[in-house]
């Protein structure tokens, strides 16, 4: 029986071209809009290799002050300030890291860098996969080598193949190479993850105190604002500021998940997906309903000639997990051509562009959930008015229909 | 073969209620061929229904095919228009989306046990009883009227039915057609003994079948 299903599914959908064309391009379109919208949040919010533990780091871009008689200033954050927060009890971790880049030449191009200055806690807080070589550590910092651990696709572009190691990148100023590490895409991360290469910030060459961005990971993401009340209260007490009355201290970053221009852009791009998503959906399920009851005289002679209600409420609901699998799968091959033409415009500016070293916006996980939401809609938009349509009195469904 | 027994059916809408038919008493030998005929609406069509399962009477007790219908289970009453009906209708009621063959395989496809190779070779052998075996892959709409009928005489007999219903099967075809589908008719019911019943409004049709059933406002007048 299941064959035969298959089969008049097959029949069903070569004879009607238009509808099929139009369901299928319906499923796919939005399973590479839910997929490539999950992987976006993902990136944006979940953890993922480098950046792990998102939902407990604090990015603290800078902190500045403002009172009636002082009207603003940053706030100059030294080394003694966060190793006095270290010792708060709430703190797991704090990289100190500072942000800016070099420039390169290769073929007689310049290439322009990011580059992150960081301390060692750096390969504590975030998870960095090596694929040669190794990290900078405590002692490299204080002898202030001129290291460097690059990305993946830093590397491809700029050495090749082959190995990296003790090489040398940067122009007058040239920094050898002690580490190779696995890049992801990650988009909308402030903080050393989006670097290309990372150095100790022991030789960086603007001064420390000028601006002073720190990773604080919190012991859980309770504490964050109990991390934030203590930044503060620091702040007041340092000497410059403790005799001003009325003092405002404001902080700058905050997690993934408070930065506000990622948070509209997040919101904003969901709305507009939503209704891409959605409209079509909508869509779908009208046609679907539609075109199950211009099948009723179908239904009609199929019940006259031996079919029962639920042998025909299976047929049509083959038909729709057929044609809601095979929108599946163009969806799936969808969404690896736009997300890599996507990555390739949004990273047109970066090294990695050049190489397409970027992976796809696609995961598994998304490409699941979308295919299962794919299901719920053909579903929702086959099976009920399947049931519905193979109830039908078969004289009704008859009368209801066209001859031919 | 078919016995009718008070049977009664009645159609209620909002607004006033039709008596379709009015306590109707039949009896059907194997192997008949029985015409009907009536005026418009005096419930020809709604008698055959019945007979073919397809509708339920509001009362009165019926036996087709020599097993009494008594509960109207969806399940029950679709195998028994599976194995001992067939049904032609006026209007053909083809499936537009199916090719030839593929329509008349139609009633072998709720069969159990039956393999596509041999659906293949039973709708052949129909299609060739009425003459139509070269155009299997054409598409109903390919086809004249006459065509389409003999396709839809093809599938109501592809799985040997007892009992042939048709209702009005010439009413859309010019007379050369309708002699054409009348003596296929004829044929199956010489050859093989299926017994027919066809509603026609063809006095002429009517006079070549063995037993003719006059219909008025819902009765039996003859
Ligand atoms: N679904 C229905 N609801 C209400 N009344 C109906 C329904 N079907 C048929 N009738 C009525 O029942 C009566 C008998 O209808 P039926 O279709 O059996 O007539 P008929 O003899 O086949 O007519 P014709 O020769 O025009 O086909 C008619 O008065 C018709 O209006
Ligand atoms: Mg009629």
């Amino acid at each position: 029986m299941l064959r035969n299903y298959i089969k008049i599914a097959f029949k069903v959908m070569l004879r009607q071209k238009f509808f099929t064309g139009v369901s299928l391009f319906g499923i796919s379109f939005t399973i590479m809009i839910f997929s490539i919208t999950t992987v976006i949040f993902d990136l944006g919010y979940g953890d993922n290799a480098p950046a792990v533990n998102r939902s407990r780091t604090l990015y603290l871009d800078g902190i500045s002050m403002e009172s009636p008689t002082v009207p603003y200033a940053r706030v100059n954050i030294g080394d003694d300030f966060y190793k006095k927060l270290r010792d708060s009890r709430d703190v797991e971790n704090i990289c100190i890291y500072k942000a800016g880049n070099i420039r390169s030449f290769k073929n007689g191009k310049v290439i322009i860098f990011n580059v992150s200055y960081t301390d060692e806690e750096l390969w504590h807080i975030y998870n960095y996969t090596f694929l040669e070589g190794r990290p900078y550590n405590k002692r490299d910092i204080i002898t202030g080598k001129r290291y460097a651990v690059i990305s993946e696709s830093t590397k491809k572009y700029y050495f090749g193949n082959g190995s990296a190691i003790g090489k040398y990148i940067g122009d007058e100023k040239k920094f050898q190479i002690i580490g190779v590490v696995k890049n992801k895409v990650i988009l909308y991360a402030n903080g050393p993850e989006v670097a290309n290469i990372l150095i100790p910030y022991s030789i960086s060459t603007t001064s420390y105190a000028s601006s002073n961005p720190a990773i604080i990971l919190a012991k859980s993401n309770k504490v964050i604002p109990d991390i934030k009340d203590e930044l503060v209260r620091m702040t007041k007490r340092i000497d410059q500021y403790k005799s001003l009355k009325d003092i405002r201290i404001r902080l700058s970053g905050g997690t993934v998940f408070e930065m506000r221009d990622f948070g509209y852009a997040i919101l904003g791009l969901s709305i507009f997906l939503f209704f891409i998503v959605v409209i079509p959906a909508l869509n779908l399920i009208g046609l679907n309903v539609n075109r199950i009851s211009e099948r009723s005289s179908e239904i009609g002679i199929r019940k006259a000639f031996g079919a029962s209600s639920s042998v025909l409420a299976g047929q049509f609901i083959i038909e729709n997990i057929i044609i809601t699998f095979i929108g599946g799968i163009l969806g799936v091959i969808l969404t690896f051509v736009v997300s890599s033409a996507l990555v390739r415009m949004i990273f047109y500016n970066s090294p990695e562009s050049a190489d397409g070293v970027y992976s796809a916006l696609i995961s598994w996980k998304s490409v699941l959930y979308s295919i299962l939401s794919a299901l719920f809609f053909g579903l929702v938009s086959g099976v009920i008015p399947a049931w519905r349509m193979s109830r039908l009195h078969a004289i009704k469904a008859l009368k209801g229909g066209s001859a031919s | 073969m078919i016995k009718l027994i008070n049977v009664e059916k009645i159609y209620r809408t909002s607004s006033i209620e039709t008596v379709a038919l009015n306590k109707v008493n039949i009896n059907i030998q194997k192997g008949e061929f029985v015409s009907v005929m009536g005026p418009s609406g005096c419930g020809k069509s709604t008698l055959l229904n019945i007979i073919g399962l397809l509708d339920e009477p509001t009362s009165g007790t019926i036996e087709i095919a020599d097993t009494p219908i008594t509960g109207y289970a969806d399940k029950k009453l679709a195998y028994l228009r599976n194995e001992k009906l067939g049904f032609i209708f006026q209007s053909y009621h083809l499936i537009s989306d199916l090719s030839v063959l593929d329509n008349v395989e139609i009633p072998l496809l709720y069969r159990k046990g039956v393999s596509g190779s041999v659906r293949r070779k039973l709708a052949l052998e129909a299609l060739e009883k009425v003459g139509l075996n070269s155009r299997t892959k054409h598409f109903p709409n390919q086809l004249s009227g006459g065509q389409r009928q003999r396709v839809a005489i093809a599938r109501a007999i592809v799985g040997n039915p007892e009992v042939l219903l048709a209702d009005e099967p010439t009413g859309n075809l010019d007379s050369v057609m309708g002699e054409e589908i009348m003596n296929i008719m004829l044929n199956l019911n010489k050859t093989e003994g299926t017994t027919i019943v066809m509603v026609t409004h063809d006095e002429y049709m009517a006079g070549k079948t063995e037993r003719l059933i006059r219909f008025f406002d819902g009765r039996q007048v003859n």
